[in-house]
């Protein structure tokens, strides 16, 4: 189907999805092939009516919420529509108090520039309430273009290198390649997921749904 | 009476400061310092670094992690599982049809670009400057330690800040940022769970990328459940996990100004690069308005690319993973309220760039592999190998960072194995600086007491070989019955309790193979006829016997010659042969070391011979690798020892790359002596780069079966004159070895060096296990004899003198 080419190699991009997913799945990642920005509505309310842990439960009486980072938001109104559509409430982002989500959210959403085959990590560039919503909520969901996805570290390096080189307030200040739910192995060196940011990543991959 | 009993709250920096003091009001702080610090650093010398929160005494530290038995089971399950993961890392990576490079092509490649940037450290720097002030970065350059905590605390008070947080940072430890900012009453918290506990046990990071790996569960949990009023369970690790990050996250709430590190600086987009796995320094460098990072020029890296070859190859050699989890990139202030701050600091940079034998050593991306493959740290840790920075990188750039006397006694604990050399991912000769460390600290405080007199001896072939004569005539009455090792002697525990002595014998190789010449270049008596086809038939070849072959073994020196002659070459032996020297060069005495070399490079020159071939592997590596270095400053002799260099080779390596030795050419039927496997002498496999040699000698040429050895390159902790200089150190290490041949169910272990057989053929003794242990040109000879029994069938001709 997807016959587009990524990279100077022109690997074809199904076969990145390929190995992009072989190597996410080694680390505990969930990779989603989507069509539509609907289907990932969807993975968000299975993930929200599974609740999170304790630790961040909601007041009595409130359900669990999901929230999406501002720059998604902005970028792809449609999503929150289709979230609401499917029912799943939605925590919002204030300026004043962007850390203020964490409570009885279960699920972030934002959105990556990339993604990179090689390592299965995803390239994000966006602003510090859109990694917070990054950090702060126990699961994530990544949205990557199929399109966008890079063979190797060796393009990544490339665009990182035009990303930084765009001038100021350019999204470019600040990149992060993200591979795999933050983790830990500081006590007797047992992996233990969910140190500081999500314990369960998903990806899901735009324009790479089967058939 | 409790500090006296737990050596702890003595004060010891006041008591050496003011040691110090007095001393210079007396006859110069030099002189001081030189008779208030012994070799291993007991007396902890108050130098300008670290605003005063420093490491206890290197006695204090050493004795400590000797005792703690919990601490080495987890390091050694620590080291073993790195060591698969980083090795199906790397293999993954050079496998994958994506992939292809291999370690030793990404490393060069590294060290390449490091090494542009330590040669023009200005210019690299000028254009990251310029490139961090276009993106709105503030660029200071310290110049001290004390000067970078000071431009922090200024900071900090100008902006009213009480709270900062930080991701980990080695540069800060080594500057003592956290003790200078807590007592101008600045909270600063932790991020990193490791960094963290042991912030709360009030230690230093005991490994490079794994802070607390020094404690297991139970400690951790002690002191999360203190830190967060939770009762935790030790078991329970992933709930001490989120307790920890529930706790933390108030504090990244709280800071107004994030500290981190840098893995690296990239010049041509003035950007800061982060390694994490837990995500930390993502909030530590997003949420405070306030980004400071404290960095070392050595960061340096030119282009965006190089830091794509860097990330490759670090967390692979970290933590086997491809990448790490957070990679993150700060190019200046992302929002218009945010500050970012570059502190430098120099703090010995500059001087390490200035010395050619020190330079490479700035290329380290601390990854902590150097401590992941070595033995000694598996046994005592980080906070004794090492001072603020552990493992053999801490040996070297201690005596930098903070002065000699503080990497005086770490230094002390290398067994000069070998093994971070070959997995450091920016290619530095970590053995060989630390050597060099070693030789400054006998230059500055002199050799221990005893063995000044010990190789005094040792370095005069007359008097030595006067006293290995004495020593094999009084030494038999003491002998055990069987008359292999020593009885235990008295007041000698420590020495002997793990591992027996060998009995020296009645006479050494040389009297029986100089044939009674007291000197030239004799023949070999006539050991064995030619027998095989090789390819050194008639070529003149110089015996070197080694010492301990010479004195305890003789047999392994009659099965070499024996060897040697049946391969058809001419056996000759210099008669003026002493010891290379290597025992004063791994004891730091360059003085007696290039003595003793000048003395063996005379008389194996005067062999004249093709090769100069020895069956004691460390003194080829000797030989062969230290020699070059250790006439470093001087020309003709350095010309010389090259010279000897290229003639010099260990048995193994003459027998198949020089003779080469057919497939079957020594098979004989097998006979049933049990499992045989092979333990790699550490310096054959990591500087000879003996790996299939061996066994294309004992599988193809002997045709014999091999079980496999468990950590097989493993060091057996013999390590020259350690195990003398630090037996409880040795004992461990030769105990995870002795477990590993167990392990393998093999009840003859074969290897190629004399000292180490000596170390294992004791430890076996001593631990009642029945494993026999040879040289493997014994082996060798056993096979020989057995495919010719003919050949040898004449009486009178075979028999060995030491029998
Ligand atoms: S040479 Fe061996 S003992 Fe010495 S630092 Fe390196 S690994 Fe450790
Ligand atoms: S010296 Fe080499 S192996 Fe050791 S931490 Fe530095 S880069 Fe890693």
């Amino acid at each position: 189907m997807a016959t587009a080419v990524s990279g100077e190699r022109g690997v074809a991009l199904d076969l990145l999805v390929d190995r992009l997913a072989e190597r996410t799945g080694k680390l505990g990642v969930q990779i989603h092939r989507v069509a539509t920005l609907d289907e990932v509505a969807v993975l968000a309310a299975e993930l929200v009516e599974d609740g999170g842990p304790a630790a961040f439960a909601p007041p009595a009486g409130a359900g669990w919420r999901a929230i999406i980072a501002p720059t998604l938001d902005a970028a792809s109104p449609a999503l929150r529509q289709h979230l609401t559509t499917r029912g799943v409430a939605l925590a919002e982002v204030t300026p004043d108090r962007p850390t203020g989500a964490s409570v009885g959210v279960a699920v972030g959403i934002s959105a990556a520039a990339h993604g990179v085959a090689e390592t299965g990590t995803m390239i994000v560039a966006d602003g510090l309430a859109d990694r917070l919503v990054r950090m702060l909520a126990p699961k994530h969901i990544l949205v990557v273009q199929m399109a966008d996805i890079l063979p190797s570290l060796d393009e990544a390096g490339e665009r990182l290198r035009a990303l930084t080189a765009a001038g100021p307030d350019t999204p470019g200040r600040y990149v992060s390649f993200i591979t795999g739910p933050s983790r830990t192995a500081d006590i007797e060196m047992s992996l233990t997921v969910g140190a500081h940011g999500p314990a369960e990543l998903h990806i899901a991959i735009l324009g790479a749904a089967q058939g | 009476m409790a500090e006296q009993e737990t050596g702890r709250g003595i004060g010891w920096g006041r008591l050496a400061a003011l040691a110090v003091a007095v001393g210079a009001a007396v006859g110069g702080a030099r002189a001081a310092r030189r008779a208030l610090t012994p070799p291993d650093g007991r007396t902890r010398v108050a130098k300008e670094d670290a605003g005063g929160h420093l490491p206890q005494p290197f006695a204090e530290r050493y004795q400590r992690a000797l005792n703690d038995d919990r601490m080495r089971a987890g390091l050694l399950r620590f080291q073993r599982n790195w060591r698969v993961g980083r090795d199906t890392a790397f293999a993954q990576y050079r496998e994958a049809e994506d992939g292809g490079k291999t370690f030793e092509a990404m490393r060069d490649e590294l060290a390449a670009t490091k090494d542009r940037v330590i040669a023009a450290p200005d210019r690299y720097f000028a254009q990251f400057k310029a490139a961090a002030e276009r993106n709105g970065a503030i660029v200071y350059e310290s110049h001290s330690a004390e000067d970078a905590n000071r431009y922090i605390a200024d900071l900090c008070d100008r902006k009213g800040i009480r709270v900062i947080d930080k991701s980990k940072s080695m540069a800060t430890e080594e500057i003592g940022l956290n003790h200078y900012l807590e007592a101008r009453g600045i909270h600063v918290a932790e991020t990193d769970l490791g960094e963290w506990l042991v912030q709360l046990s009030d230690e230093r990071p005991s490994h490079l990328i794994a802070p607390a790996v020094h404690m297991d569960r139970f400690i951790t949990a002690g002191l999360l459940s203190k830190a967060t009023g939770q009762q935790l369970e030790p078991d329970d690790i992933g709930g001490q996990v989120r307790a920890a990050r529930h706790k933390l996250r108030d504090d990244f709430l709280r800071a107004r100004l994030g500290i981190s590190g840098a893995n690296a600086i990239i010049c041509e987009t003035g950007t800061t690069m982060i390694v994490t796995n837990e995500g930390n320094a993502e909030l530590v460098t997003s949420l405070p308005d306030i980004h400071v990072v404290l960095v070392g020029r050595e960061k340096l890296l030119p282009t965006m690319a190089d830091a794509m070859t860097q990330v490759r190859l670090l967390a692979r050699s970290a933590t086997g993973q491809a990448i790490s989890v957070y990679t993150t990139f700060i190019s200046g202030p992302d929002r218009p309220e945010k500050e970012v701050h570059y502190v430098f600091v120099d703090n010995g940079r500059s001087a390490m760039a200035a010395d050619p034998a020190f330079r490479d050593a700035l290329r380290c991306i601390r990854c902590g592999a150097c401590a992941d493959v070595c033995p000694p740290y598996q046994v005592v840790g980080g906070h004794a190998f090492g001072y603020i920075y552990a493992g053999a990188i801490g040996l070297v750039n201690t005596p930098f960072h903070h002065g000699l006397a503080a990497g005086a006694g770490p230094q002390s604990l290398c067994v000069s194995c070998n093994a971070c050399a070959t997995v450091c991912p920016v290619a530095i000769d970590l053995p060989r600086q630390i050597l060099d460390v070693r030789r400054k600290v006998v230059e500055e405080y002199g050799l221990p007491w005893y063995k000044r007199p010990a190789l005094e001896l040792w370095s005069n072939a007359t008097l030595f070989d006067h006293a290995a004569r004495a020593a094999a005539k009084f030494s038999r009455p003491l002998a055990e019955p069987g008359g292999a090792f020593m009885r235990k002697l008295p007041g000698a525990g420590n020495y002997q309790r793990w591992r027996s002595l060998p009995v020296p014998a009645k006479e050494p190789a040389r009297d029986r193979l100089f044939g009674g010449e007291v000197h030239g270049t004799p023949r070999a008596p006539r050991l064995s006829p030619p027998l095989l086809q090789t390819r050194v038939t008639g070529t003149r070849v110089a015996y070197f016997i080694q010492c301990l072959t010479d004195r305890l073994y003789p047999q392994m020196a009659e099965a070499t010659v024996r060897i040697l002659q049946a391969c058809g070459a001419e056996v000759v032996v210099p008669v003026s042969q002493h010891c290379c020297g290597l025992p004063a060069f791994d004891s730091g005495d360059w003085e007696r070391a290039k003595r003793m070399a000048r003395a063996t490079i005379e008389s194996l020159e005067a062999a004249d011979a093709k090769w100069i071939v020895t069956a004691g592997a460390s003194c080829a590596v000797a030989i062969a690798h230290e020699y070059p270095h250790l006439f470093g400053d001087e020309p003709a002799w350095r010309a010389r020892a090259e010279a000897l260099a290229a003639k010099m080779l260990d048995l193994t390596s003459f027998l198949v790359r020089v003779a080469k030795l057919e497939d079957g050419a020594l098979a004989a039927p097998e006979r049933n002596v049990g499992p045989v496997t092979y333990h790699n002498f550490c310096q054959s496999y990591n500087v000879l780069k003996l790996h299939a040699e061996p066994l294309a000698l004992i599988r193809g040429v002997l045709g014999r079966d091999l079980v496999d050895l468990p950590e097989a390159n493993v060091c057996c902790g013999f390590g020259g004159s350690t195990s003398f200089d630090k037996p409880e150190l040795s004992e461990h290490i030769l105990a995870r070895k002795l477990e590993n041949v167990d392990q393998s169910g093999a009840t003859t272990l074969i290897t190629d060096n004399p000292g180490c057989i000596m170390h294992l053929r004791g430890g076996m003794d001593a631990s009642g296990r029945e494993v026999r242990v040879m040289h493997l040109v014994e082996l060798l000879d056993e096979g020989l004899r057995a495919k010719f029994p003919e050949a040898f069938a004449a009486p009178g001709r075979l028999e060995d003198a030491a029998d």
